[in-house]
């Protein structure tokens, strides 16, 4: 039951996507952002067995955290339109998920404004290409970059966060498969909440990682990560702006690049000399007895 | 003075004290607990560990372990009673790898949870050196009460403070305490079987723990 509560969280999004661009032209952007951040929820709390609230697990308030800024930003919809008001939503909205996580590295002032500083950040870059990008490879770039946070939580050891952050990931793939089946008719944006949301993903999910890892992956990987999902900025480029084709292929070959980079360096804590998982057999070869 | 067979006798009568000394009292033989006043005991952590062991796959059982043990025993007539705290940053199961992955949020998350703790309540004494011990298991902020079979397996005094060995043994239902990842399928088993080996040492002196 709870598998399948899980494959209609990953499914979901494309569907309220697809249903929304179709039916609810104007306020499809708001329920893209809430389904995604729903597909976060559902499979973060799958993993936990629908524990209590509050969290007895820090790293639960994860998905609460994604839900609310969903919420702030489909609030915010309307009336973030103009660039200023954008920015105030961003910088709000990313103290406020700052404030609410109660992990180990994060606890100190200090580090609170800075992880709310880097969501703001990731937001506000990441917000013109969501609001204006609805194509496959738009979703598709997106959908990449989170592969690198999720991997790089796979090889800190935390296969659970590892599992909700893909979660997410496979939900923009499928939004990008509605929308190459949809197009040109209809665009699938993500809209204000939706980009917000896959900010944070991004950001929180790779902040997760670091605050639990106890491998001691250097810190500018976990940045790296984050930043994944910027990468879809390379279509941006005056090089490849020119063609529309160039444009999502470079757009895809950006996030791919910084996920590549991080998957690279995370490779040999995947593949260690010795098998390292819960799962994994232990079939090192043994020297004979003397 | 003295012929050469007179000088064996008196050095090995000579030397009978120090041999009785140093060899470990069987618990037969030692003053019952119940004989004795109330007495702490300071757990030797060097000499302590807690094994817990799991089914992995629904096949084999795997065991791991965790090196740093504290905390004191009490003994008391024929009460015993245990407070004991587990690092759970020491966990170790022979893998780097698998270490990592053990103390991740996925089983113990020491960051967030850096100590697991078990605090005697209530004890039975159910035979000669054996006792049915409830207290209170706190693992990942979560306290259940847990019930252990501890038996008492030695008691000496060999130059390094008097020392008290207990073993115990009990069985905690892993998803209660939120650690449950591999719980679903059955990958990793639901039941874990916790033995903890403890060694404690009363006045011990200077230096000598």
């Amino acid at each position: 039951m709870e598998q399948h509560l899980f494959l209609i969280a990953v499914l979901l999004p494309a569907a309220v996507a697809t249903c929304a661009a179709v039916l609810l032209r104007r306020t499809a952007p708001r329920l893209v952002g809430v389904a995604l951040a729903a597909a976060c929820v559902t499979s973060a709390r799958v993993q936990d067995h629908f524990g209590g609230l509050p969290p007895t697990n820090g790293w639960m308030w994860l998905p609460l955290v994604v839900l609310l800024v969903a919420v702030l930003g489909a609030a915010a919809g309307d009336g973030a339109t103009g660039r200023q008001g954008r920015g105030i939503a961003c910088v709000v909205i990313g103290l406020v998920a700052a404030l609410l996580l109660p992990w180990p590295e994060w606890r100190a002032a200090e580090s609170r404004l800075l992880l709310g500083a880097a969501i703001a950040a990731c937001s506000a870059l990441l917000l013109p290409l969501g609001m204006h990008r609805g194509n496959f490879s738009w979703w598709c770039a997106v959908s990449l970059g989170l592969v690198a946070p999720s991997v790089l939580a796979l090889a800190t050891g935390f296969a659970k966060l590892a599992i909700t952050i893909g979660a997410v990931s496979c939900a923009c793939g499928w939004i990008g498969v509605a929308a190459a089946v949809t197009r040109p008719r209809h665009r699938l944006h993500a809209g204000i909440a939706g980009t917000m949301v896959l900010a944070c993903v991004a950001v929180v999910g790779s902040a997760a990682a670091f605050a639990f890892d106890m491998s001691g992956t250097p810190a500018w990987i976990f940045v790296l990560a984050a930043a994944a999902p910027l990468g879809a900025w390379l279509g941006e480029a005056p090089p490849f702006r020119g063609s529309a084709m160039v444009s999502a292929l470079a757009r895809v070959a950006g996030a791919a690049m910084i996920t590549g980079a991080v998957i690279w360096q995370c490779v040999p804590r995947l593949m260690p000399d010795q098998p390292g998982d819960a799962y994994a057999l232990r079939d090192v070869a043994r020297p004979p007895n003397p | 003075m003295f012929c050469k067979p007179c000088l064996i006798v008196l050095a090995a009568a000579a030397s009978i004290p120090f041999f009785a000394a140093a060899r470990p009292t069987p618990i037969s033989a030692v003053e019952p607990v119940s004989a004795r006043a109330a007495e702490t005991w300071k757990i030797d952590s060097v000499h302590s560990m807690a094994l817990f062991r799991v089914q992995h796959l629904g096949a084999g059982m795997f065991w791991g372990r965790f090196d740093d043990v504290q905390g004191s025993i009490t003994t008391n007539g024929d009460q015993v009673g245990f407070d004991v705290m587990i690092d759970p940053a020491s966990v170790s199961s022979g893998n780097d790898g698998l270490n990592g992955h053990l103390m991740s949020p996925d089983f113990f998350s020491v960051k967030e949870f850096p100590q697991m703790t078990f605090k005697s309540g209530t004890s039975e004494k159910i035979g000669s050196n054996m006792w049915k011990v409830t207290g209170d298991l706190t693992m990942r902020g979560v306290t259940k009460p847990v019930t252990a079979m501890i038996e008492m397996t030695g008691r000496a005094d060999m130059g390094k403070g008097e020392r008290v060995g207990f073993e115990a043994t009990f069985t905690v239902d892993r998803a209660e305490f939120g650690v449950t990842y591999g719980v679903d399928k059955g990958a990793i088993g639901k039941d874990v079987r916790v033995i903890v080996g403890l060694e404690a040492v009363g006045k011990a002196p200077e230096g000598k723990i």
